[in-house]
């Protein structure tokens, strides 16, 4: 078996980078240019590419909806928000991620501790 | 200068560069193909364009009006590298199919026609791939296989009937048997853009600048070479096709034409000798006195036109079809043409069959004839030749063959025929006798007798000598139904009979002593003895005889 780092990275990021499109949408409605402006300032992704077809799953899975409008520079957009389903979703991965970060946070600071 | 190439992207209209186009549309193919198994593929792929569209747009300026290499790269840059959707979507269930296809056993090859490097149907590339052998090899077998059987071409159709195409990129892959994976279909699809763009270039000016390097030079130069000699075989192909579509055609609308002509017209297809010289006879002339009806005739004619008429007609299509390439719709036409031909042949049965039970019985009229030859020791008898001109042209050339020349003759309403025989036999009295029996068939032996009876045949005895007409004669409404005629001239015993060489096709097995051979009885004077015909004195002059 090879573990590659790559793989690693991208399977931690999968999860986490749902988590964070949903607590970008529950700020308001968002297209999505706006959603990956934030997640590029936040280091989360590189390319546009790979948003796409992660919110036409989630869409699917009837976490977000969307609505047309019109735009000056180009074709019309999709506005994305979160539907109710989508704010469940959400509020429950928000439990998971502090649950997870405290976790994360412990077993680091634990860590040195036990080594000496 | 560069060429333009106008594009609709989510609805928008874009001018953008020919090298720039190519790279758009090979990053949209490879990305759509790695999406071709996600649901929503088709609002994902929506998506980005309307995505790259707005990015496009922003890019445009008064200045700069078409799209440019440079913009499409930013694009890519911006969009990510086709690998980079899949990382976060479903890359790990393709990952694993991926390893999975390549540590297990090799893939299992399918049969596909080749649409992308075929010269006919691609039945014999798609061979070629699966069993990685030139596809070349295969295309000469079919062609010997057809030159020396026939076989070939037939056996070619139901392979392309059979063998379905390569629609799809991954059917193309199956077909070579690569695996279906997302590297191998990205590398599918780069292929083809290649050989796109390869064929762009190729038409663009070679001498403009080229910043190619050294083994780019060398790479194009091989591709450009095995692309000429593909080229070259393609076109020494479809000539070779196009030739036999031209032969097909020729021969197939000459023969249907011929045909056509024969039966709808008057036209002579049946070349027959008679008095005159050389006369022909037209197809519905011939089936008048062979069928028992008129409808009878007209079924066989029809029958006998779509028997022979359909293959030759699809011959001319086959010729058609080589020539054009086109694929005419032609199951309806193979459908259609073969219950054409099978009801041809039902016709013709019937037509046959109806005919043949006049054929059923048989029927004969004999007839005794004294000769007024009391004061005759020796008969000559001699066939008037002379109303066969071209008899001797035939005499001359089949010298010793008997009932070689067949005389046929229609004229007066009348049918002459010739090959009758002519035996002899020992009188029972003094007296010379000719009897004529006459044969005939007919559906009842009553029938047959009467048409026997019509049966006409001329002789005339001129002092010493019985002249024979070469032909005998019934009339057309009779119909032919094999008369014949044989002659027994009997001589009493003591007397003698003098075989003219004209009747060398007529005498048929006469009996004699010395077991001498018919056409060695020819200009001699046999004597009729108790024991049969002996050559007694046979060389002397006969004339003498029957001075008194």
């Amino acid at each position: 078996m090879d573990i590659k780092i790559e793989n690693t990275k991208a399977q931690m990021r999968k999860g986490i980078l749902e988590y964070c499109i949903l607590s970008i949408l529950q700020h308001g409605e968002a297209y999505p240019s706006d959603i990956i402006a934030q997640l590029k300032d936040a280091k989360l992704i590189v390319v546009e590419g790979t948003l796409y077809p992660l919110l036409t799953r989630l869409k699917n899975a009837g976490l977000l909806a969307y609505r047309w409008e019109e735009s000056t520079s180009g074709p019309p957009r999709k506005y994305y928000s979160l539907t109710e389903i989508g704010e469940k979703f959400h509020n429950e991965l928000e439990g998971t991620w502090s649950n997870l970060s405290t976790a994360v946070n412990k077993i680091r600071s634990n860590k040195p501790q036990q080594s000496k | 200068m560069n060429k333009t190439v106008t594009i609709n992207i989510s609805g928008i209209i874009f001018n953008i560069d020919e090298e720039a186009f190519n790279k758009l549309k090979q990053y949209l193919d490879t990305i759509k193909s790695y999406f071709s198994n996600s649901e929503g593929k088709d609002e994902i792929m929506a998506d980005i364009e309307a995505r790259i569209a707005e990015v496009f747009q922003e890019k445009l300026s008064g200045k700069n009006q078409v799209i440019s290499v440079g913009d499409v790269d930013e694009v890519i840059k911006l969009m990510g590298e086709p690998e980079d959707y899949l990382d976060e979507e479903q890359g790990e269930g393709f990952k694993e199919n991926k390893t999975n296809f390549s540590s297990g056993p090799r893939p299992k090859k399918k049969l596909y026609r080749d649409p992308d490097s075929k010269i006919l149907g691609g039945v014999c590339s798609g061979i070629g791939h699966y069993f990685d052998v030139d596809p070349i090899i295969f295309r000469a077998l079919f062609v010997i296989a057809f030159l020396g059987f026939g076989t070939g071409i037939l056996f070619y159709i139901v392979l392309w009937v059979i063998m379905p195409e390569a629609k799809t990129t991954a059917e193309k892959l199956e077909m070579k048997g690569e695996s279906v994976t997302i590297d191998n279909i990205k590398k599918k699809v780069e292929e083809e853009a290649r050989d796109l763009k390869n064929r762009f270039n190729d038409l663009k000016d070679k001498a403009g600048p080229s910043v190619r390097t050294g083994t780019e030079k060398t790479r194009n130069f091989f591709s450009s070479f095995i692309s000429f000699l593909a080229s070259l075989l393609t076109m020494a192909f479809k000539f070779a096709g196009k030739f036999l579509g031209i032969i097909f055609l020729i021969a197939g609308s000459i023969a249907l034409v011929s045909l056509l002509i024969s039966v709808f017209t008057t036209s002579k297809i049946v070349t027959a000798v008679n008095t005159d010289g050389v006369n022909s006879y037209g197809l519905s002339e011939l089936s008048n006195i062979f069928f028992s009806s008129g409808f009878d005739s007209f079924l066989g004619i029809l029958g006998v036109f779509l028997v022979a008429g359909v293959p030759l007609f699809f011959l001319t299509v086959a010729g058609l079809k080589l020539l054009l390439g086109d694929r005419i719709k032609s199951k309806l036409l193979g459908v259609v043409g073969f219950s054409l031909w099978i009801l041809g042949l039902i016709f013709t049965a019937y037509a046959g069959v109806s005919t043949l039970s006049e054929f059923g019985n048989k029927g004969k009229q004999e007839k005794v004839i004294n000769l007024e030859t009391s004061t005759i020791k020796t008969l000559k008898v001699e066939v008037d030749n002379s109303k066969l001109p071209i008899s001797k042209y035939s005499h001359k050339r089949k010298k010793f063959k008997k009932f070689d020349d067949d005389y046929f003759q229609i004229s007066d309403e009348k049918v002459f025929l010739s090959g009758y025989t002519l035996d002899i036999q020992p009188s029972d009295d003094s007296t010379y006798k000719l009897v004529v029996s006459k044969f005939a068939r007919g559906n009842s032996e009553k029938v047959a007798a009467a048409r026997a009876k019509a049966i006409n045949f001329n002789f005339s005895l001129i002092d010493s000598t019985l002249v024979l007409e070469p032909l005998f004669n019934f009339s057309v409404e009779d119909k032919w139904r094999r008369q014949d005629l044989e002659l027994t001239l009997l001589v009493p015993y003591g007397k003698s009979v003098f075989i003219d060489e004209s009747t060398k096709n007529v005498i048929y097995d006469i009996d004699n002593v010395t077991n001498t051979w018919d056409t060695d009885m020819l200009n001699l004077k046999w004597t009729m003895l108790t024991n049969g015909l002996t050559c007694k004195n046979c060389f002397e002059d006969w004339q003498g005889d029957n001075q008194e």
